[in-house]
């Protein structure tokens, strides 16, 4: 298990156990050498993971991109109302990086990437991404604008 | 500088405000004397209450009517503090007085406000600050980094603005929060609930843009009630997050918001990543730090004060013994906000956080507040009415 895995698995126990109440908000960070053609699976990655871990899949999505090379951010919202930000960046000094905030409505976990340095974005995308989401992405970054994606209820 | 070598200090609203600590501040330093606190002559019995409490703790005298008070030429520097709605019209009146202007955040709840500001200040040409992050420790090595450009070219910001006060887990969750546009002004400030996502959000925009050097072009936003029953029953957000396009190709992103007492070992998060082409680095309140544990009493969270079950003031807190938390101690003392903006005075320069940078603060927000409400993006500059 890769350090990806073992990050996702350990918020995610945390999570299940209680300990923070239910999450309600996700702030992800990849500081890593994700390029123009890793960088949407990536945040496809990291939006699936923090659907894991609210308990919703996504609803609306929208989407920066600079023009520069692994600066992108998604805002998400899911469909239980939950939010998440995700954003992809350059890599720290201490090389590639994986920060984590979740916010619970009775506690907060928090994951110091900047403290450690962590694997490339190749170890966090496995070639599980949904592709749905990878295109919702990809049509945010493309138009620019909020895009939706089909749910039980009206965003 | 005056010819005494001080600056008289007029105070505008008094306790449970901001007023309690900046008052302070500003008495601290050598440059700064307090000579009264006034308000305007028709504020409710209760404000006028605590109005007339804070002058008596600061041994200053209280005046009733604002204008006799800024008819005073001892009188240099105005600290306003009152409630978001009324701060509009006070700021202009004690700018058309000749006064310079300390200013409490965010910097008023209407864009017509924040634009009579910015003109009453620059037609008066009194030097204006609003309280922010910017001159904190934490923050000016950030701008040092950015400005030397020893990450390259500035990709994005990403801040995070989490306070952790009050007793979270009330609110009622499982469906978004339908948000109004424009805010109603009387939902900014109540005693249960402050519209958080302009109360902490301020200080994450005011950051970005001023890091930045650069204005934003357009908005997204969602606000949120994920903790406080209080802030739901008032109509406010206790949450936040802004997705911000800035000139040349620039993104920032920032999270804000009251998350409770329990969310964090001090006193929340506090920080901005900084991206650039040559790498990323964060920038934060808490670091670097000693922390210590110890068998001592662990922290708990103190009892609800009705007055303030928020923990928004600094009195309201210490009547139900707030516990200070101890485990995280950060190397580098807080700045003071105060004397920064007197070193502006003494040098005749402005501050970097003016009414004008202010003001463009406030418009992002509101066009935040615009975009929650309509789940679309906003472009900048909002219309004018």
């Amino acid at each position: 298990m890769n350090y990806f895995d073992q990050l996702r698995r350990s918020v995610l126990e945390t999570i299940k156990a209680g300990r923070v109440g239910q999450p309600v908000f996700v702030r992800f960070l990849v500081a890593s050498d994700a390029n123009r053609e890793t960088q949407t699976p990536l945040l496809a990655r990291l939006v699936q993971t923090a659907g894991e871990w609210l308990g919703a899949p996504p609803r609306r999505l929208y989407a920066t991109v600079s023009p520069l090379p692994a600066g992108a951010s998604v805002s998400v919202r899911f469909e239980n109302g939950a939010t998440a930000l995700v954003s992809t960046a350059t890599p720290g000094h201490a090389g590639p990086t994986i920060d984590v905030i979740v916010l619970g409505n009775h506690g907060a976990v928090y994951h110091d990437g900047f403290a450690v340095a962590a694997e490339s974005a190749a170890t966090v995308v496995d070639g599980h991404e949904d592709p749905a989401l990878r295109a919702a992405i990809e049509a945010t970054m493309r138009s620019m604008k909020p895009h939706v994606l089909p749910g039980k209820e009206a965003p | 500088m005056p010819r005494d070598e001080k600056f008289g200090v007029l105070l505008v609203t008094g306790a449970q405000t901001h007023q309690e600590n900046y008052a302070r501040a500003l008495a601290a330093d050598p440059r700064g004397r307090l000579i009264a606190l006034a308000d305007e002559p028709n504020v409710a019995p209760r404000r006028r209450e605590l109005n007339e409490r804070l002058a008596r703790e600061l041994n200053v005298p209280h005046i009733a009517r604002l204008d006799d008070a800024l008819g005073r030429d001892d009188v240099h520097v105005v600290s306003v503090c009152a409630e978001p709605d009324r701060r509009g019209p006070i700021i202009v009146a004690c700018a058309r007085a000749k006064k310079h202007l300390y200013l409490d955040k965010s910097l008023a709840p209407r864009l017509a406000d924040a634009d009579a500001i910015v003109a009453a200040v620059r037609e008066s040409r009194v030097h204006s600050h609003m309280f922010s992050f910017i001159t904190q420790p934490w923050a000016r090595r950030a701008k040092g980094v950015v400005d030397s450009g020893g990450l390259g070219d500035l990709v994005a910001l990403h801040a995070d603005i989490h306070f952790a006060k009050g007793r979270a887990g009330t609110a009622k969750l499982g469906s978004p929060r339908r948000e109004q546009f424009p805010p109603d002004p009387l939902t900014f400030q109540r005693t249960e609930a402050k519209r958080e996502m302009d109360n902490t959000g301020v200080y994450g925009v005011s950051l970005v843009r001023w890091l930045a050097g650069r204005d934003v072009r357009s908005v997204f936003c969602e606000t949120a009630n994920y903790f406080f029953a209080e802030h739901q029953q008032a109509g406010a957000e206790d949450f936040g997050l802004l997705v911000l396009s800035l000139d040349g190709g620039l993104t920032a992103t920032v999270s804000s918001g009251r998350i409770g007492w329990t969310g964090h070992p001090a006193g929340g998060t506090s920080r901005v990543i900084v991206v650039g082409t040559k790498g990323t680095r964060v920038f934060d309140a808490n670091r670097p730090r000693v922390e210590m544990y110890n068998d001592q009493p662990p922290w708990t969270p103190p009892p609800v004060n009705p007055a303030d079950p928020m923990g928004f003031w600094t009195s309201t807190q210490q009547e139900v013994h707030t516990m200070p938390k101890l485990a995280w101690q950060p190397l580098a003392a807080a700045a003071s906000d105060a004397g920064y903006f007197f070193d502006c005075l003494a040098a005749d320069r402005d501050s970097e956080m003016n009414a004008a940078a202010a003001a463009a603060t406030t418009e992002v927000l509101l066009a935040g507040y615009k975009s929650a409400a309509t789940g679309d993006l906003v472009s900048l500059p909002l219309a004018r009415a």
